[in-house]
């Protein structure tokens, strides 16, 4: 594949991600303004902050072609199989409507099916790609929406207790 | 009422005159003819400031942000005859002390002026003046302070606002200044992730600022021809 070509794969990949992330953050910040998630409101506030910062690395990246130092508030402690695969296709179907009748246990169940799909959806792009930069982007991606996962399961089982 | 002293003004922002209301036009000259010697005294002034490139200081009243002239009309006259865009002036400052926002925002200007000696930095919402302040005093804050103060104001605020400029923001906020923006992507991102990315592109903070406002820019990549190239190369991958 010649150099502009690969640029233009690169920068594709990289709009495949974004479109991901600003559905994710569009979700999250609808959920946020819920008075009924009052309660996981710290927690939702977080990740969709990591979702914008998300959104703009990979706005920088697709502009720059790199990102000096990025910034991911990732606990790397955790490795890649922490979460298990489940087939890609049944996880990411489209995006839920929220209802207003939905409880916080659905909420957070759509959120934590969305984030373990964000990991297989990593996943997928880390073996698509062999850039390294974007490699590691993706990899921080990975470990953030990992990490994301288990703050929703710690969540929702304080809200079963 | 307070004396805001000597200062360099930016002529545009001087919006009318205190004592020869409805007397002068937008350029500062006297509608009717007043006396013989007008003419002479104005032709005085412009051929003062030919021979020494300086006018002595004018000058006005400050009021919510505006400049109101009280002694010198041919000068400011002069100077926008002359293509000036600034002038120095001696200021005082009128605030209405039964308004609480003005005070509050007038006293965190006055902090703003006398911490980081900017004079020339105008806001439409004072308030902003406190958020700048603090990111004044957090850049370099090892420097001589007024210093560090001033190559923040050159090599942050002044650039960024450039950048603000060429976005849509000012069109989407047409009743803010560049400042009241820069203040008011300053706090969004403190608020929602505590402080803007470091090492990013300020133009990716400003278009983060737009998605998350719902005014996003377009995007060639979301373009049919583009998605379709996106179907051909990334096949089976099915995105939620």
């Amino acid at each position: 594949m010649g150099k502009p070509l690969r640029r233009l794969h690169a920068r594709i990949v990289l709009e495949k991600a974004l479109v991901f992330e600003e559905h994710a953050y569009h979700y999250y910040h609808a959920i946020l303004g819920l008075t009924t998630m009052s309660n996981s409101f710290d927690l939702l506030k977080k990740i969709s902050g990591q979702k914008l910062r998300a959104i703009i690395m990979l706005k920088e990246m697709q502009r720059k072609g790199r990102v000096k130092n990025i910034e991911f508030s990732v606990d790397k402690r955790y490795g890649h199989d922490s979460l298990t695969s489940t087939d890609l296709d049944t996880l990411c179907e489209e995006w839920p409507n929220l209802k207003p009748d939905d409880s916080p246990d659905t909420i957070l169940r759509y959120a934590l099916q969305k984030e373990k799909c964000a990991c297989l959806f990593y996943r997928k792009l880390i073996q698509r790609t062999r850039h390294t930069d974007i490699h590691e982007v993706f990899q921080n991606l990975l470990h953030e929406g990992e990490e994301h996962a288990r703050d929703i399961e710690k969540e929702l089982k304080t809200i079963t207790a | 009422m307070m004396d805001a002293g000597l200062r360099v003004v930016e002529i545009k922002s001087i919006t009318g005159t205190v004592d020869k209301c409805g007397e002068l036009d937008e350029h500062f000259r006297y509608i009717q003819r007043r006396d013989r010697g007008e003419s002479a005294r104005r032709y005085g002034i412009l051929q003062a400031f030919k021979k020494y490139s300086f006018l002595p200081p004018v000058d006005l009243n400050l009021y919510k942000g505006e400049y109101y002239v009280v002694d010198g009309n041919r000068r400011v006259s002069a100077a926008i005859h002359m293509g000036m865009s600034y002038i120095d002036a001696s200021v005082t400052e009128y605030i209405d002390p039964d308004n609480a926002l003005d005070m509050s925002g007038a006293i965190h200007r006055r902090r703003f002026e006398q911490e980081t000696g900017i004079r020339s930095l105008v806001l439409a919402y004072e308030y902003g003046y406190e958020f700048l302040r603090r990111e004044a005093v957090a850049y370099d804050g090892d420097e001589d302070f007024s210093r560090g103060s001033a190559s923040w104001y050159s090599q942050v605020f002044l650039p960024r606002c450039k950048m603000i400029k060429n976005s849509i923001l000012p069109v989407q906020y047409r009743n803010l200044r560049t400042g009241d923006i820069y203040v008011l992507i300053g706090e969004f991102y403190n608020n929602f992730m505590d402080g803007i990315p470091s090492h990013v592109d300020y133009n990716s903070i400003i278009s983060g600022y737009l998605f998350a406002h719902g005014l996003p820019p377009r995007r060639r990549l979301r373009s049919y021809v583009y998605r379709l190239f996106a179907r051909l190369l990334l096949r089976n991958l099915k995105v939620g």
